[in-house]
Formats: C-alpha cells, structure tokens, sequence
C-alpha cells in the first residue's frame, strides 16, 4: 500500500492512503477536538468540532470524513476554526446541564475535558429544555440520564453497526430529536442485548452502567468481566460460554483448562462465586455457570486442547516435591512440571484427590470423574507416590530443590468439651465418616446417627448417612442451619434427615461404652463474644432433652494436624507461619520450603485451593530461576462483536439443574444430580450477557494524552 | 428520515421575493425554521441544535423577548449552518433567514426594539377588539372564543376583553360583520364594554390616537 504525504499545521506526516485526516493527524500526535467520532465506529461527522482548513478549498471541512490526499496541506489550528468549534460547542451545552460536578462521571467525561479543551462557557445561547428526556428512563443495568445527552450517536451507531443489536435510534417527538427505541419501548423489550457497548462509547454521563455491577477495586479490564473478576482463578468464563453457544465443549474445556486443571470436578462441586458476579443477576437470574462448565466436561469429546497442554519446558534439572496430592498440590505440580521442573507428589492415602476424593460424598463428586483429571496430569510427567506418609518436611528438602507443603486439612474437628466426647467409641468427625466411606473402610455407626454442625460438610454427611442406610438427625445452632447452601441442605432434608435447628448441645450421653443419646436444649439465638470470641447462647428454658442415637458426628470444621514434629514453625492453631520478612503467605521457616493451600488458608473451597496452587507454583519458579509465568493460552478466541437482537432475551429464565428423586437417589451413592444436555447448555449460554466484548472497546484518548507540543502550540 | 427531501418543503426565498402584503418577515422566517426544525432528521448538530437556536431567538423576538443583540447572533448562527454544511433543508431555513434579516431589517429592529408588528402577524404585538359601529350582537363570535373573552349580545354590541383574549383571532374569521379587527400600536377608541347596537357614530379610527407603552 502507498503512503500519503501531507502537512498538518506545517508538519509534515506520512499515512496510509484509506485514512481521513484526523486519523492521520491524532496518529502522529497531533490533536484536532472531536467528540462524535470514536475509533471503533464509523464516521457520522455530526459534532462540527473536528474542522480543519485544507488549502485550496473555500469553506472548513469535517476532518473526520475526509480522505487525505498526497501534498494537502491542513490548518487544524486558526481564530476562525476557533470560533467554528467554540460556537458548535455552546450549541451542544445549551442543552447540556450547567452542574458537572453532580455528574457520576465528573472528570471521566470527554465532554468536560473538550470544554476545558476549547475553553468554552455558555453564555450567548437559549437554554434547551428537552421534553424528551423522560422517555424510557426505567431499565434494568443502564441508567439513561438522557438531559446530558448531547446526540453525537455514538450510542446508536454502538449498537447498530458494531453490534447490529438495532435497539437504538435516533427519534423525533415534535421539533426535538432524542435518542430512543422503536415506539419507545424499554430496552429490554425493545431486543436490548445488554452488552453496555452503547454506555461505553457514551461521551458523557448520560448513558451509565448501574452502579455497584462493577467492583472498583480492580483495574477496569478485570472489572468490566464481573465473573472473571470473582473467580479465584479468573478462569476466561465469557469465552467458554460462547465456546459452549457454539456448540464446541471442547474448546470450552480448553478455555477453562488454561487456568484450572479441574474442569470437571470443579463443574460438580464449585461453590460457584462467578455466579454472584453475573451482571445476568440485574435482568433476572445469574447464568448458570458451574453447571455450563459440568456441560462442557462432560460432553469433551476430543480433548482437542490436550496436545497443547502436555507441552512442557525444556527439562531445568530441578527436583521438587510436593507433599499432598490434593487439588492444590496437583494443580501446582502441574505448573511446575510444565515450567520443567521433575515433580514428585507424596500422597498418605491410597489415591490422590485430597478431599475430592475422600472429603467430599461420591454422590457429588465421583472418584472416577477426579481420577480421570488427575490422570492427565501425570501424563504431562508429574509423579505420583500414594501410600506415602511425610512426617517431616525438611527431610524431604534434602533430596528435593523446593518442597511445596499442601496437606490441606485433613483432621475433622470433635467438640471434646462436651462431656461425654472422650468417653464412646461411635463419635466421629465427619471427616472421618466421609473418608471411611468414600476409602471403603468400616465405621460403626448404629441405626441412628446424631449430625452436630449446620455447615455444608453437615449435610454432606447427612447424605451419606442416609445413604448408608442410617437415620439422620442434624442438629445445629443456627435457625434453619442458615450456614449451609440452601441447595444441599434441602436435598438431604429431602431425602430424610431430620434437622433440630436452633439447638445446643449440652453432653453425649452413653451406656456401657455405647452413645446412646444427644442431650440438646432448644436456643432463641446466640452470638460470638466479640472479645473473648466464646459462644454466647440465650436458651429457652426447660427446654433440655435428649435425642437419641447411636452415633455422633461432629462436623465443626477441620485443621491441619500440624505439629512441631513436621519441622516448621507453626502458630497455635496448627498453621505454618512465615517468620521471615518476606510479604508471601507461601513462604515458610524452611528456606526452599513453602506451603500453599487449606495448610495455610484454612478450610476453604476447592476453587480457592486450586488458585492457591497456582500461585505457589509461579512463586516456587521463580524461586528456582524461572520466570513465574504460568500463564497460557490452549485455545485461540474469535469474538464475534456483531451479536444481533435476539428477542425476549432479557427474560430467558436460568436453567437448573435436575436432581434425581429423593427416593431414589437416596439409595446409592451415584451422581445425585443430572447435568445439562445439549438444548439446556445451548439455551443456558444464550443468556450470557458477553461482558468480555466490552474490552475490545477502544477508549478515546483525551487531548492531555497527545504530545506536549501540540499542548503548547494550542495556547496560541 | 432523509433532510435532503425535506429541503422541497420550504419555500425559497428567490421564489417569494419581495414578501407579500401582509406577511411579517420575522413571522414567515420563523416558519421556515418551524418546518426544518420538525423535519429534519436530528442527526447533525447544525440541523438539530442549530436550528433549535435559531427557532428559540426568533421566538423570543416575536414575543416580546427579543434584543437588538440576538439579531448579530442569529446571523451568526445562520452563516455557520451555511458555511460548514447543514443538510439540505436547515440550509434552506437559514437562507431565509438570512434574506429577511438583509432585506426586512427595519421589520426585524422593530420586534426586537419596539415590540412591534407592522402586519399584525405576531401575536404578542396587537390585540384584537370589536368596532362597535359594525358589531350588530348576533353574537356568532362568542362561542368560537376558546378563552371566553368576549361579551355582550342581544341589544348590545360584543365586547373582548383584552385581559383573558388569547389573539387567536378566530372570531376575526367567523364575524358575517366584519366587524372584529386587530390593533398594534396604537389603540382605536372603543367603549370599555358592550353598549347598545347601533349607539356609536362611525368615528374614523383616526380619533384621538394614543400610544401603547
């Protein structure tokens, strides 16, 4: 293509032969005001602030549209231009509100910053009141502030040539011109998309997003995908939704791959935080992430992202163990091994899966489904060792260049205080219950079991009571064990546990060595003393009885175990502590030694363990001489901006998960619940909102940000 | 919508020159303006926000809001439309504007500085009332009065009351007698109520002349 030489204000410029002259002079730092064109939208020239004089023709023209041509010579800067732009910028504030700073978007505002520019006040014109501006002001996720409008139909063309959405349209009532939708309907009705296109290219403040969708917390590209931004692992959720609406799980199952090695088991058990980002959540229900993602792992055919995914780093001679062969230790293996390092997991039991595998009910998660993820990881070359205690972990260290220490917590929490707890054999934690289950060893449970905890693992337990063919009380404090997920606590009340809310346990009582009873008193409520953290109840009076049964399952939460033994230091309540003055939580005592996961967050969900894995194998690297960066891409993203109308979309309901009847899912320990098939995912994914389309967006770059000279040659 | 179509809408100036009798210059450009502000398309700011302008300073001038200074912006503003491009039909406006503004500036210094309408077009300039001498109380003006503004009837002749009447003239339109006229500036001399029919002498309006403000 040949190049175009032309003057701008006597500097000479070379550009492409397709572009205007304003492209041409802002690509080369030089700055003509505009504030209708947008880098992203086609030309509508209908603001009169980019004039520029162009020699040999009588009248000023409209940068914005036209085309540069060899030898132009272009005036962007002279008293009459000045006047021109000055008075096309006291047209646009007659309407415009005097008051900016009550104005959300108050010094994020083009229009503010271009009458800095120009040095414009209002002065000479009537004052526009606009009839119109009431129109269709009531909409979900776009507030309409339309008395700041000042029409430059960015918004419009937003959403009809680069969305082809075709909602927005310029509209006359009487002799005033707004901006609105066939017979002004709300937007929703009208086919909105809520894509947010039309709110970003907005110049000013009258087209803005809801307040409190995005966090602020964040830089404004994480921001702007509210799923990603909740997600520990900021998995590319958008992406493999749209991977899902095309009908192509297994690039969903890459995208998701890219940060997390456990589609699947995550798919079955995330506690799903994406879902309270949702922007969805405005229109009505958030999408149904978790479960898109169970759709895609389970309908991946092809595993066509794997032959990426093996690929590994040049060997780097470096030994690392990891001890904890659960989600955080095999996602940091994972990175590590890729990143080149020979790694060795030490697992105690007799399967890898931590948790997944023994901590959760099979119901829920299969050991098959958590053994196929984990099998692909030792096919990128991690080792796995079962069977294979670690008492010490500076041991290790001795054989190993860096040890990552992810145990998590393994040892249920029995409330001994409680008189009786030493005494009986049939007291459990419900740690213990899950992992007997799920390992295959016995457990003596009785006919009855009495639940102590209102948590989820509570009703994990119930479940797998029930299933095991022992009726179920759950007794906890909190009315309507509020502390658990309504989903699993109505699913094990379904299936017949019986729960005593609002409950406090005084003593297990027993006969001959055998539980025999919960002695229990009914509570008004209860709270935490906020000094010395001790429970607080308000019992009802006479209200103290006993339930009986033959067992009794504490589920009060889980600990490390950790002791001196283990050879690092540690703080009271089992937790290694970093006494170094580093600012890591993965660093320990031991030099080279570091510890990631529950063993130092505590109970938490797998999601966050994965993450945490993550972490520790990018700081681990870079420990080891590497670079840290576990950042990859299996699967190449094609966004399509131009998203269409789709009718209704704004009420398309969520899709739930069917679960399998009480009765007879209650009978075997088989997935409880049944995922999406085709029409359910493809109907699901439809509902997304595409936040990640939003990025693509230029921002329009104000004058501050061309070159100091032109800065200084504006003051003429 | 498309201006360019539009534009057919407008009169030219070229096709109307010199204005007829009885038309107000400052009248006829703001109904030139009326129409391109309705029909435009609302996409440019020189049609759409310009225009607007153009239309909020003429109406002041004809409502008694008018100063000498918006004349030089309303020149301004018409230029501007001309030299950087509006569509077809605000070019048109503009220029007739322009071409009223240029050739009628006597009628235009008089909106803005003396309140006045020569033709009795503009509304807030002349007030309307009953010649007594023609009046015969038949009374079909009163109820076309959408102000009730006008008494009298029977034996007496009709009476507008300045106070309530909205000049809309229609009982100008619907009087058989033609006996109900518009006043500017100076006030003919008529009864300050309804008197019997026949009971005024046909006085010469030139009677004792006294003017308004």
């Amino acid at each position: 293509m040949s190049r175009i030489h032309l003057t701008i204000d006597g500097i000479p410029v070379t550009t492409a032969e397709n572009e205007t002259v304003l492209q041409a002079a802002l690509s080369n730092g030089i700055y003509i005001p505009h504030i209708c064109t947008h880098p992203d939208l086609p030309v509508q020239a209908n603001c009169k602030l980019c004039l520029v004089e162009i020699d040999g023709m009588e009248a000023p023209v409209c940068s914005c549209e036209t085309p540069v041509q060899e030898g132009m010579r272009v005036t962007t800067k002279s008293s009459a231009l000045s006047h021109w732009r000055n008075l096309a910028m006291e047209l646009m504030l007659a309407g415009h509100p005097k008051d900016c700073t009550g104005c959300k978007m108050y010094l994020k505002c083009e229009l503010q910053a271009m009458i800095q520019y120009l040095g414009t006040v209002h002065s000479r014109m009537r004052t526009v009141r606009k009839e119109t501006t009431a129109i269709n002001i009531e909409n979900p996720l776009i507030i309409r502030e339309m008395e700041r409008c000042i029409q430059c139909g960015r918004c419009v063309r937003a959403c009809n040539e680069m969305r082809k959405v075709n909602v927005l349209q310029y509209k006359k009532q009487g002799t005033e011109t707004y901006i609105g939708t066939q017979e002004d309907m709300p937007l929703g009705e009208a086919g909105c998309r809520f894509c947010g296109a039309c709110v970003e290219v907005c110049p000013t403040g009258a087209l803005q997003d809801v307040e409190d969708i995005f966090r602020t917390d964040l830089p404004r590209e994480q921001a702007l995908v509210p799923c990603q931004a909740e997600c520990p692992a900021h998995i590319d959720i958008p992406a493999y939704i749209r991977a899902i609406q095309e009908g192509d799980p297994d690039k969903a199952v890459g995208i998701i791959r890219e940060k997390v090695p456990f589609p699947l088991a995550l798919g079955l058990v995330c506690n799903n935080r994406c879902e309270t980002g949702c922007k969805r959540k405005g229109l009505n229900d958030p999408l149904s992430i978790r479960n898109l993602k169970r759709y895609a792992a389970e309908n991946d055919q092809t595993h066509s992202w794997k032959e990426a995914y093996l690929k590994r780093l040049p060997d780097t001679g470096k030994k690392i163990a990891v001890i904890g062969a659960g989600a955080c230790g095999l996602t940091a293996a994972y990175y590590l091994n890729k990143k080149g390092h020979a790694v060795t997991v030490f697992e105690s039991k007799q399967i890898p899966g931590g948790h997944m595998t023994s901590g959760m009910p099979a119901y829920r998660i299969s050991t098959d489904a958590v053994l196929s993820e984990i099998q692909v990881i030792e096919e990128s070359g991690v080792k796995i060792l079962c069977n294979r205690h670690v008492s010490n972990a500076p041991e290790v260290k001795k054989d190993f260049d860096a040890v990552l220490v992810a145990i998590g917590t393994s040892i249920g929490k029995k409330l001994l205080y409680l008189p009786g707890a030493s005494d009986y054999p049939q007291i459990y934690s419900a740690l213990e219950l899950l992992q007997a289950q799920r390992l295959g060893k016995d457990i003596d449970l009785g006919d009855t079991v009495c639940i102590v905890g209102g948590g989820n693992v509570a009703f994990d337990a119930a479940g797998t009571c029930i299933r095991m063919g022992k009726k179920v009380q759950v007794v906890c404090l909190e009315k309507d064990a509020s502390q658990a997920s309504i989903e699993e606590r109505d699913a094990a009340l379904e299936e017949g546990a019986i729960l005593y809310d609002s409950h406090a346990t005084e003593a297990i009582c027993g006969n001959e060595g055998h539980v025999t009873g919960l002695k229990v008193h009914k509570v008004n409520g209860f709270y935490f003393d906020t000094q010395t953290h001790a429970l607080v109840e308000d019992p009802i009076p006479d209200s103290t009885h006993i339930i009986s049964c033959d067992s009794i399952i504490f589920a009060a939460g889980q600990v490390t175990g950790l002791t001196e033994a283990f050879g690092l230091q540690i703080n009271r309540f089992g937790y290694p502590i970093n006494p170094t003055t580093e600012k890591s939580e993965f660093i320990t005592s031991v030099e080279g030694v570091f510890a990631a996961g529950d063993v130092i967050t505590g109970t938490r969900f797998l999601i966050d363990a994965i993450a945490s894995g993550r972490e520790a194998a990018s700081l681990i690297d870079q420990y080891l001489g590497g670079d840290g960066n576990i950042q990859e891409v299996l699967v190449a993203r094609t966004r399509d901006p131009q998203i269409g109308s789709l009718e209704r979309f704004f009420r398309i309901p969520r899709n739930e998960l069917k679960n399998r009847s009480a009765q007879e899912r209650k009978c075997d320990f088989d997935a409880s619940s049944i995922g999406f098939g085709c029409t359910e995912a493809s109907c699901e994914s439809s509902r997304c909102l595409q936040c990640d389309l939003r990025k693509d967006i230029q921002r329009v770059k104000v004058w501050t940000e061309y070159n100091k000279k032109q800065e200084e040659s504006h003051g003429l | 919508m498309d201006c360019k179509h539009n534009a057919e809408l407008l009169p030219g100036c070229e096709s109307i020159n010199p204005l007829p009798e009885g038309t107000c210059p400052v009248d006829w450009a703001k109904k030139s303006v009326d129409t391109a502000r309705l029909e435009n398309c609302g996409k440019s700011l020189l049609c759409r926000d310009g225009l607007t302008q153009i239309g909020l300073i003429i109406d002041d001038i004809v409502s008694g809001g008018g100063k000498q200074e918006d004349l030089a912006l309303l020149r301004e503003l018409c230029d501007y439309i001309l030299k950087i491009g509006g569509c077809g039909i605000a070019c048109k406006a503009a220029e007739n504007v322009l071409y009223s503004l240029n050739c009628y500036s006597e009628t235009w210094d008089q909106h803005c500085r003396r309140k006045r309408c020569e033709a009795l077009v503009c509304k807030a300039y002349y007030h309307v009332y009953c010649m007594p001498e023609k009046c015969n109380g038949c009374t079909a003006c009163i109820p076309v009065c959408p102000k009730q503004a006008i008494s009298g009837g029977g034996e007496l002749t009709c009476f507008i009351d300045e106070e309530r009447c909205s000049n809309c003239g229609q009982c100008i339109g619907i009087c058989p007698q033609q006996a109900i006229g518009k006043y500017g500036a100076v006030k003919p001399r008529v009864p300050q109520g309804p008197v019997a029919v026949g009971s005024s002498a046909q006085t010469p309006q030139a009677g004792n002349r006294r003017r308004r403000r």
